[in-house]
């Protein structure tokens, strides 16, 4: 694994991005906080997923730059920008039939040239993937026949074991169930205060986002609404500016996360 | 993992004997072995009919067969043949036009046309599916479009040639090994051997098509290069497959399913093994069709669509 | 391929339906008009009332043998087969919500070709009225494997699957026929035009023995229309609704292989008629399959007499309708696939 660096930055500088002539992000600048764990949040079509793969250099931006540890992105290779940040779709696909230690193996893909055989570090690096997130056990069974949590961790050691600073995930926890959501987050939160890891995740959950994120980002109709720690942007204002809800916010007793309750 | 090429080794080694040895003259293991060693008479059984056409078919059913796992990398599915690349419907079009409108000597330039006709039918669907970007289903929907339009000008050919000129160009495109000889075994190693290994080296590019495309690029790969590159060695491979023995069906389609269902792993062992049971097939498709006096193109099918009921089955099972 | 949400958004008021009203009245007038031209290219020309002479006072002057036993024959022929394999289209691509599925890409022209050429050669049968039911037998069998192919794996039968599942069917079919037609020289020569589609030198009595199953099948895919609009909301909203979905996919099958098979029958296995008029009678009158479904039949005869006459109009040329219909049709696919953004998972 990747020493405790933390030093990969990601910046957005006031970016467009569109699809077919019409503008999903105008003008939007946005710098990653590096070591924590940033969550996009927003109503549908606000454009959370197209900033994610904007900053993943997928999107290319009409105007502006993205730019990764301050080399404009546009300018890097594919190769190079893989082995400074990896990303997982919200819904990644892989053929059935692929073992667990056999999809983890393709996050070493950047690391290996065309006559670059498999060496004992990239095994090491895999199988640590693969403890981290608690599928060692299953590595020989096959990606089809997994339950939705497991896959989703299969998934997530694939993209650690790319061995990068920076993970982007979209809506990680999709379509799992309350546990296995909670499972997710929790172990995102432990890559960044463990590992030194930059996460940035579109979440769906604003209460979740309030438990696990360090920074929270409103998006709405493209543009940044606020951004900052949870505790400033968990407000009524906010959500109904952003979400047009009306919310009370409240804190947990055990340890003051702010909880918002949504009336409408 | 021995165990599982083992068996289709054995039996490819069992029947390429049989197939030197049987014949309307026939040899003894011992004759080939007298042939091998200099016995003039078997020399010229064995070297000049048998072993050209038995090294045909190991070729070609190898060239299909790896042809067909890239199309089905590719193309992210398991029924795409190469076929679908438009390479049979271009091949064909292309052997017919010259066998229509040529006459003489045109047997040696029979490849030729072939080859061009089908690199000519995959680069129009390539170009076709090209908008800013690649889609496996773009190409899959503008191969079966071309293909149609390519068995329309075929059809237009055979409707109004000359009777016995419509009859070559049909036997042709039924796909035969009859008549193989070592310049035309040569000049499908020249063209394929490199893209064969150039195939092999990027295996590990190959199982990651298998992915979806953010996933990929994710990874660091470039994804429209990548798939550019590997049609292009597709249509290398397969062209000069189907220029060599005509358009031979369902072999590019079984063989890579054989090679799955027979070991685990990615590309880097599933492409020898899917060319080591190409070979096997159309080598076992060869000897069935000598024996009714048929082209083996019009076997490949016969056993291919039984065997692929039999994998919708195992799936259904699973 | 989102056919609930066009259907939310299309005008409701009886306006639109009476427009829609208007347009098919006036397709339907238009086909005698096309069909009279199209009698009338050739090297005999024939005027309005020597057309009528023909066909209620026959005097067996050359001018009459031709209309009645090669001209008309060739337009009637036409105007069914055009009508039968578009309407056989759009119900496929209504019941399966499919925009591939039509009787040529799905392979059931191919098993219903098979299935004759199957029956000349092996047994000697002849008679276009004989060889039709060995067409549906071959049509319905072709629809059951190609089905059962394309429904294998992972997301059921999605229209990707199908299309290649036809496609894998339609070359395993041509093997087999070409397997057929090397060993048996006669068989060859008496189908060599008929298998690639073609309307030339249909008999009298062919278009006869067609003519009541295409018109049945015609009739029953109009009365059908509306459960067929019904199907093509999706299994579940159509359960919802309290249809008998097994009943009606029955009937739906039952009425495509009618009418493929028959047409297959009298004209050979013509492509992109059922495939490319649905998407045109889509975008004249939106997404009611009820609509698709009536203007099918109109466009599809009249495309297929175009497609059989033009080229013989303009140049003298005298190609075979299967030929001209994938060089009109083939394109065109083209360009839907390129334009359209197609989910077709």
């Amino acid at each position: 694994m990747s020493e405790m660096t933390a030093t990969a930055r990601l910046e957005a500088r006031s970016i467009t991005v569109g699809y077919s002539n019409r503008d999903v992000l105008r003008d939007l600048t946005l710098s990653v906080p590096p070591g924590r764990f940033t969550a996009l949040l927003g109503p549908n079509g606000s454009g959370k997923s197209t900033l994610l793969r904007a900053l993943a250099g997928l999107a290319r931006p009409s105007a502006g730059e993205v730019m990764l540890n301050a080399a404009a992105m546009r300018t890097m290779s594919r190769r190079q920008i893989a082995r400074h940040l990896s990303l997982l779709p919200q819904t990644p696909r892989a053929p059935d039939d692929i073992s667990v230690r056999d999809l983890v193996a393709q996050g070493r893909y950047p690391h290996r040239g065309l006559f670059k055989p498999w060496s004992s570090m990239d095994r090491e690096i895999c199988t640590r993937a693969m403890e981290m997130t608690a599928v060692a056990d299953l590595e020989a069974k096959s990606l089809g026949h997994l339950s939705g949590g497991q896959r989703q961790r299969a998934w997530i050691a694939m993209t650690l074991a790319q061995s990068t600073d920076m993970l982007l995930l979209d809506e990680p926890t999709t379509y799992l169930d309350i546990a296995h959501q909670l499972d997710v987050l929790d172990l995102l939160r432990r890559l960044v205060r463990d590992e030194g890891k930059t996460v940035v995740a579109v979440l769906h959950d604003i209460n979740h986002a309030a438990r696990f994120a360090d920074h929270l980002c409103l998006l709405k109709e493209g543009e940044i609404v606020a951004s900052g720690p949870p505790g400033e942007i968990i407000q009524a204002r906010h959500l109904r500016t952003v979400f047009s809800i009306d919310a009370t916010i409240i804190h947990d007793p055990i340890d003051e996360v702010p909880i918002c309750i949504a009336r409408r | 993992m021995i165990a599982a090429l083992a068996l289709p080794a054995v039996l490819t080694l069992v029947l390429a004997v049989l197939a030197l040895a049987w014949g309307d003259a026939g040899l003894a293991p011992a004759d080939i072995a007298a042939a091998l060693s200099g016995d003039p008479v078997a020399g010229i059984v064995v070297g000049s009919l048998r072993a050209p056409r038995v090294a045909t078919a190991l070729l070609v059913g190898a060239c299909l067969a790896v042809a067909g796992a890239i199309t089905q990398a590719v193309m992210r599915n398991p029924l795409a043949e190469p076929g679908l690349l438009g390479i049979n419907g271009g091949a064909g079009l292309g052997v017919t036009l010259l066998i229509v409108h040529l006459t003489g000597p045109i047997g040696r330039w029979l490849p030729v046309a072939g080859f061009a006709g089908a690199a000519l039918a995959a680069g129009t669907i390539y170009a076709l599916s090209w908008r800013g970007g690649m889609s496996s289903i773009r190409l899959i929907l503008m191969g079966i479009g071309v293909s149609a339009l390519t068995g329309a000008g075929i059809a237009f050919l055979t409707a109004f040639g000359d009777v016995r000129e419509v009859q070559r160009a049909m036997g042709w495109m039924a796909g035969s090994l009859y008549g193989s000889d070592w310049a035309r075994i040569s000049w499908l190693v020249t063209w394929s051997a490199p893209a064969l290994a150039a195939t092999w080296l990027l295996a590990r590019e190959l199982d990651l098509l298998g992915f979806d495309d953010d996933c990929v690029q994710g990874l660091g790969l470039r994804l429209h290069l990548m798939r550019g590159v590997l049609i292009l060695l597709c249509t290398l491979i397969a062209g000069a497959a189907v220029a060599t023995a005509g358009p031979i069906a369902f072999i590019g389609l079984l063989a890579p399913h054989l090679a799955r269902l027979s070991i685990k792993g990615g590309h880097v062992i599933r492409l020898p093994t899917a060319a080591l049971y190409g070979a096997l097939l159309l080598l076992a498709a060869d000897l069935v069709a000598r024996s009714l006096m048929l082209p083996a193109g019009i076997l490949t099918p016969m056993i291919g669509v039984p065997f692929i009921g039999f994998l919708l089955r195992k799936q259904r099972d699973e | 391929m989102s056919p609930p949400a066009e259907i939310a958004s299309a005008p409701p008021g009886r306006g639109a339906d009476f427009a829609r009203g208007i347009g098919l009245a006036v397709a339907l007038a238009l086909l005698p008009l096309l069909a009279f031209w199209a009698v009338n290219v050739g090297s005999v020309p024939i005027p309005l009332d020597g057309l009528l002479a023909g066909v209620l006072d026959f005097d067996g002057s050359r001018e009459h043998v031709i209309l009645r036993e090669v001209r008309l024959p060739r337009v009637l022929a036409g105007l069914l087969v055009g009508a039968q394999l578009a309407v056989a289209g759009a119900i496929m691509q209504a019941v399966t919500a499919n925009p591939l599925a039509s009787p040529g890409l799905l392979g059931i022209n191919a098993g219903a070709a098979f299935a004759v050429v199957l029956a000349i050669a092996l047994a000697g049968f002849d008679g276009t009225g004989t060889l039709m039911w060995f067409a549906f037998l071959g049509a319905g069998t072709a629809a059951v494997a190609v089905y059962m192919l394309g429904s294998a794996g992972r997301g059921g039968a999605t229209p990707l699957k199908l299309a290649l599942a036809g496609a894998v069917l339609t070359a395993f079919l041509a093997s087999l026929t070409t397997t057929i037609l090397l060993r048996d020289e006669n068989t060859l020569d008496s189908v060599r035009l008929w298998s690639v589609g073609s309307l030339s030198g249909r008999p009298v009595d062919a278009v006869a023995a067609i003519a009541p199953w295409g018109v049945a099948g015609l009739m029953g895919a109009v009365l059908a229309s509306r459960p067929v609009m019904t199907l093509s909301l999706g299994s579940e909203v159509a359960s919802a609704l309290g249809q008998n979905l097994a009943l009606w996919r029955a009937v739906s099958a039952v009425l495509v292989v009618l009418l493929a098979g028959s047409a297959v029958a009298l004209a050979g296995p013509v492509g992109f008629v059922g495939l490319v008029v649905p998407h045109v009678a889509r975008l004249l009158v939106g997404p009611d399959y009820r609509w698709i479904i009536a203007y099918s039949a109109p466009l599809g005869a009249g495309l297929v007499i175009i497609a059989d006459t033009g080229l013989r109009w303009v140049a003298g040329i005298d190609l075979p309708v299967g030929i001209t219909m994938a060089m009109i049709g083939a394109p065109v696919f083209i360009a839907l696939v390129r334009r359209r953004g197609w989910n077709l998972r």
